[in-house]
């Protein structure tokens, strides 16, 4: 997120639930990003760019290794589907609704 | 005596008492009902109020013209008719950095003879406030890059040419409080006649990419509808109808089952994936949620999820309810909400606190989709009530009370 300055702001702020679980361990953003940065994403058969990626961070105080860097695309799920048909294939789930915050949302 | 002499008579006495005869529409006696009230209302079915990024600078397209369902970042508020305030720029105002300068009153030179940066400043610009700015490009000397109006961290489309240019402008974040007009490289322009007003009304936003609403106008499920082979598609636990021609079949399989031939049909699934398998030739197929007493198309030719008939479909706002949301910094407003879905409307007492607020509910609650917002201070009449329902049920394409 350090790449993407002001536009990463807001991402990953949905937390997701395992099937049974109580305590969430995952969070979730779903939707378009802007195309230099899903370009250098491993997504499907395009295998991300580590190298431009790095090249990238070089610029911001952000230290971080190759391995690193490619430990932590490992750890991310990264896909082109709908955000349900990706959790629903992950096992994961939307916090219940009471878990958020009550009385904030007066709509239907 | 001749008909007509009978009945020119009546025509006159029965018409006349009501007015001038023309009946005015159910858009405009919901216009009425807003009119010195406060209240916000949001219609994505009006494309001139929707732009892709929050800052305003990129507008909508229409949904299935063969581009991908464009991202909602900015929606404006029609309840004051999108109204321009009063002008708020003004010479005497302008500051200058760099080489550029006054010419005459309201007439600059955005001038850089080396590429440092020289800009005018537009100081009657302020965070959370979205505007009209406007200013006529006179002369080009010498193009460089161009010209950008700058808002904070929002940066304007480049204006290359001589001509008006014309932009919606938002900035949000009041920590980088720039607002200028500023050159691009080796630059010199002319240019006078700025104007920048408001654009009245509480509009929604969302500065986070991915936590875009998309605009959409797709109703049935199915692609490649016109000679439809097999696929799967995912459906929630609730009736939908399937309609289709041709000779053929069409086995259902995975939340519903069953072979069915061409014709309508009401099909309960459950949620998860369907799988429609297609024998023979099926034509014309359209498979949506069920919908009593809609007036929508009952075929929608989808050719893929870029390209699909939106004619005589309502556009909606479509939440994934993963992370979609619009924020709205709203004034207090204690009365009635609207909400049109795809599926339903619901029309409900509401009171919302003056500050930021989700017109569009929390992540994971309300409707997924919305064809019509509404938000109205105040108490309406047994007559105003009606026309309310009348206009929110009309936008959804559903009968009044569905």
């Amino acid at each position: 997120m350090a790449l993407t300055g002001s536009a990463s702001e807001g991402l990953f702020a949905t937390l997701l639930y395992p099937e049974g679980g109580t305590e969430a361990t995952h969070a979730i953003s779903s939707g378009y990003i802007a195309g230099e940065f899903a370009d250098l994403l491993p997504c499907g058969d395009q295998p991300g760019g580590i190298e431009a990626l790095l090249a990238m961070l070089a610029g911001v105080d952000f230290p971080i290794t190759f391995d690193g860097l490619a430990g932590m695309l490992a750890m991310i799920d990264i896909s082109d589907e709908a955000a349900e048909a990706a959790m629903g294939r992950l096992g994961l789930s939307l916090a219940p609704p009471q878990a958020h915050d009550e009385g904030e949302d007066a709509n239907p | 005596m001749s008909p007509s002499a009978v009945e020119r008579p009546l025509h006159r006495s029965v018409c006349r008492p009501f007015g001038d005869g023309r009946r005015k529409s159910l858009s405009s006696r919901f216009a009425d009902i807003l009119k010195g009230r406060t209240a916000i209302a949001y219609d994505p079915q009006d494309l001139t109020t929707m732009y892709q990024d929050a800052a305003g600078t990129l507008p909508v397209y229409r949904p299935g013209t063969g581009l991908v369902d464009p991202p909602v970042g900015l929606m404006l508020d029609r309840s004051q008719g999108l109204e321009l305030g009063p002008e708020l720029f003004d010479d005497a105002g302008v500051a200058f950095r760099g080489e550029s300068s006054r010419i005459s009153q309201g007439v600059y030179r955005i001038y850089s003879s080396a590429g440092v940066l020289s800009s005018i400043n537009l100081i009657c610009l302020e965070i959370g406030k979205t505007y009209n700015v406007e200013f006529s490009v006179d002369n080009v000397g010498t193009l460089g890059q161009g010209l950008q109006v700058n808002f904070g961290s929002v940066f304007t489309a480049t204006v290359t040419e001589a001509g008006i240019f014309t932009c919606i402008l938002s900035a949000y974040k009041a920590d980088f409080e720039v607002k200028r007009i500023l050159t691009l490289g080796v630059t010199d322009f002319s240019i006078s006649n700025i104007s920048v007003r408001e654009i009245k009304g509480y509009h929604a936003y969302q500065t986070t990419t991915t936590a875009r609403p998309t605009l959409s106008g797709r109703y049935s499920l199915l692609t490649a509808t016109e000679t439809l082979s097999t696929q799967s598609v995912t459906t929630a636990a609730t009736d939908y109808t399937l309609k289709f021609e041709g000779a053929g079949t069409i086995t259902l399989s995975g939340t519903a089952t069953g072979v069915y031939s061409a014709g309508t049909h009401t099909i309960p699934c459950t949620a998860g994936t369907l799988t429609c398998t297609v024998a023979g030739t099926v034509t014309r197929a359209d498979l949506r949620v069920k919908r009593d007493g809609s007036t929508l198309p009952a075929y929608q030719s989808v050719t893929n999820a870029n390209t699909y008939d939106t004619t005589g479909f309502p556009l909606f706002l479509k939440r994934d309810r993963a992370d979609d949301n619009l924020i709205v910094q709203a004034p207090a407003i204690t009365g009635q909400t609207a909400w049109g879905s795809i599926d339903t409307v619901d029309i409900a007492a509401a009171t919302i606190a003056a500050g930021a607020y989700k017109p569009f509910g929390e992540i994971t609650a309300g409707e997924p989709t919305c064809t019509q917002w509404i938000a109205i201070n105040g108490t309406l009449t047994a007559a105003e009530q009606a026309i309310l329902e009348r206009y929110v049920y009309s936008k959804s394409k559903l009968p009044v009370g569905a």
